[in-house]
């Protein structure tokens, strides 16, 4: 079961217009090279899906793609059943933390509200229900006690949590969260896994990309393997053939990232 | 000279161009002070510069034609502007160098039209370094006009251009229009840089963008607050800089620029939290306390620059 083979029989019993997030026959180019070719995935409501590969696999082209930024040579994306639209989608994105302009002075709850802010629409102010759903983005990432502070005092954990929050402020039903986990440390990385667990239970669908295999195995309910294409897309015991981490990998059968699969 | 016989002088009908200059000089400080809040967040000072170079083209056409300097300074930048964003879609040569090119070019044009004119060498000084004389009284209400505009349009576009700022990435998912809001943006900076160059000249025009936004910032961690205080702190170091010019002979333009400088050292030194003299106070005062990183509610942890 871990050849990619896999990948069609999966998502073949899902309809499209169940699964939060549909990745059809995806062909993306950067600059004229390819950079996805024949990506499919499905994420369902309540399910935490890893999104693993070396660096320059196309993880945050994938992302992008699904945030409808970047324009596909072939395939298509539906978010609730419904082809990905800038603005009309509802997304949540939690972008890498260095995307973030940290040093701007505004307090942890106007970056949150900012969220909303394609919402709200031109020429509007903030409303009651605007100010209600960053609260509770707020409140469910537990940073209420901060919610005055401003961002650039942060940790580097509460800085994470505060990307979370902005992305929940829109009440999403899908979360697109690139390398939450780079540069944090483990109480931190276990905080947050927590919340993302949370938000899985609470019917939410998470795509999530990361370096930590550790942790995806441990935490997500399935892991796809990227490099180009999905080489594979299981649960993580299912996942146990070397081969596939080689493939994914570019690397040799002595890598100690294999040691960390058949231990996992 | 007292502020007592500066009053005199300005409610003097024969020094009638003091009260005007001094009207012009204080309200483009002040819109300055507000857009620059948003130059000086972004990191686009480089920007800033760069427009207050392209204007000058435009400029040398208007006084060649005798048209209006605002109208002609104004075309210039915003089609440089405009060039600037259209060839920035392009990711090959870098926005910075394109800047240096095209910007560039554009003050070189200027001083090429301005040479063709009879006695061009006043008049470049007072492009150059600003003049308090010779103000016609239609530039005031344009200064005015273009002024209040430029605050409407930001108020108005508040909330985008601070989502814009915070994170690009985000702000294109959610469906803004990044590309017009930074056209708006450029826009709005050239107009800032051109109601000001009457009193402060071309080339310390900039400071105006920059140094009371960059003042306000040490002294709050709030935007609403900085917007507020770096037109308070622009408009405050054009009426000292023109009274100061004013009483002992100096240049105006750059008088003002060096009053504001001396309120962002001041900053630098004494501003309650981020302040030199607050830091060092606080700094040996943690020496005592506990070692180690509070990240937690109250604690001194202070954000790595």
């Amino acid at each position: 079961m871990t050849t990619s083979g896999l990948v069609p029989a999966h998502t073949g019993k899902q309809t499209a217009t169940g699964s939060a997030l549909t990745v059809e026959d995806l062909d993306v180019d950067l600059g004229g090279r390819p950079v996805l070719r024949g990506v499919r995935l499905h994420v369902e409501p309540g399910e935490l899906v890893g999104l693993i590969g070396p660096n320059g696999a196309g993880k945050t082209t994938l992302l992008r793609s699904v945030l409808a930024l970047l324009r596909p040579r072939a395939g298509r994306v539906l978010v609730g059943g419904v082809p990905s639209r800038p603005g009309r989608s509802v997304i949540g994105y939690v972008p890498q933390r260095h995307e973030f302009a940290w040093e701007f002075p505004i307090s942890v709850e106007q970056a949150v509200l900012s969220g909303r802010t394609g919402r709200i629409g031109l020429l509007r102010r903030p409303g009651a229900a605007d100010w209600r759903a960053a609260a509770e983005a707020i409140d469910r990432v537990r940073l209420g006690e901060l919610r005055r502070r401003p961002v650039g005092e942060l940790s580097g954990g509460q800085r994470q949590r505060v990307l979370v929050a902005r992305a929940l402020a829109l009440q999403p039903t899908l979360l697109l969260l690139d390398e939450p986990f780079t540069g944090l440390d483990l109480p931190t990385q276990e905080l947050l896994d927590e919340l993302f667990a949370g938000l899985a239970a609470e019917g939410k669908a998470l795509l999530m990309t990361t370096h930590d295999l550790v942790g995806a195995m441990e935490s997500c309910a399935r892991l796809v393997l990227l490099n180009q294409r999905v080489i594979a897309d299981g649960r993580p015991d299912e996942l146990r053939d070397p081969q596939v981490w080689m493939r994914t990998f570019g690397v040799s059968e002595r890598s100690p990232l294999l040691r960390i699969v058949r231990a996992g | 000279m007292s502020i007592i016989d500066f009053l005199h002088d300005l409610t003097n009908p024969d020094l009638a161009f003091l009260p005007k200059a001094l009207a012009i000089a204080v309200m483009s400080s002040v819109v300055c002070g507000v857009v620059g809040c948003y130059v000086v967040l972004r990191g686009m000072a480089f920007i800033g510069d760069a427009v207050a170079h392209a204007v000058f083209p435009g400029l040398a056409v208007a006084f060649v034609l005798q048209g209006s300097l605002v109208l002609g300074g104004a075309v210039a930048g915003i089609l440089t502007a405009l060039l600037i964003a259209v060839f920035a879609q392009h990711r090959r040569v870098k926005e910075d160098s394109l800047i240096g090119v095209f910007f560039v070019a554009a003050f070189a044009l200027g001083i090429v039209i301005i040479s063709r004119a009879p006695g061009y060498a006043g008049s470049l000084q007072q492009f150059l370094f600003g003049s308090i004389t010779g103000i016609p009284d239609r530039d005031l209400y344009t200064v005015g006009f273009t002024g209040l505009a430029i605050l409407m349009v930001l108020l108005l576009l508040h909330k985008e251009l601070v989502a814009v700022s915070l994170d690009r990435e985000m702000a294109r998912s959610v469906g803004l229009p990044v590309f017009w809001l930074d056209i708006v943006l450029y826009v709005l900076v050239t107009l800032a840089v051109v109601i000001s160059l009457q009193t402060i000249g071309n080339i310390l025009v900039l400071a105006l963008l920059i140094t009371p936004p960059a003042t306000a910032r040490l002294l709050t961690d709030r935007l609403p607050v900085m917007m507020l205080l770096a037109p308070l702190i622009g408009g405050g170091s054009a009426l000292v800089g023109l009274y100061l010019s004013w009483s002992y002979d100096l240049p105006v333009g750059g008088t003002v620029v060096l009053v504001a400088t001396a309120m962002f050292l001041s900053a630098w030194l004494l501003a309650p939290r981020h302040g030199l003299l607050a830091r060092r106070w606080r700094g040996a005062g943690r020496r005592h306390a506990e070692r180690g990183r509070t990240t937690g509610p109250g604690g001194a942890r202070e954000a790595t620059v």
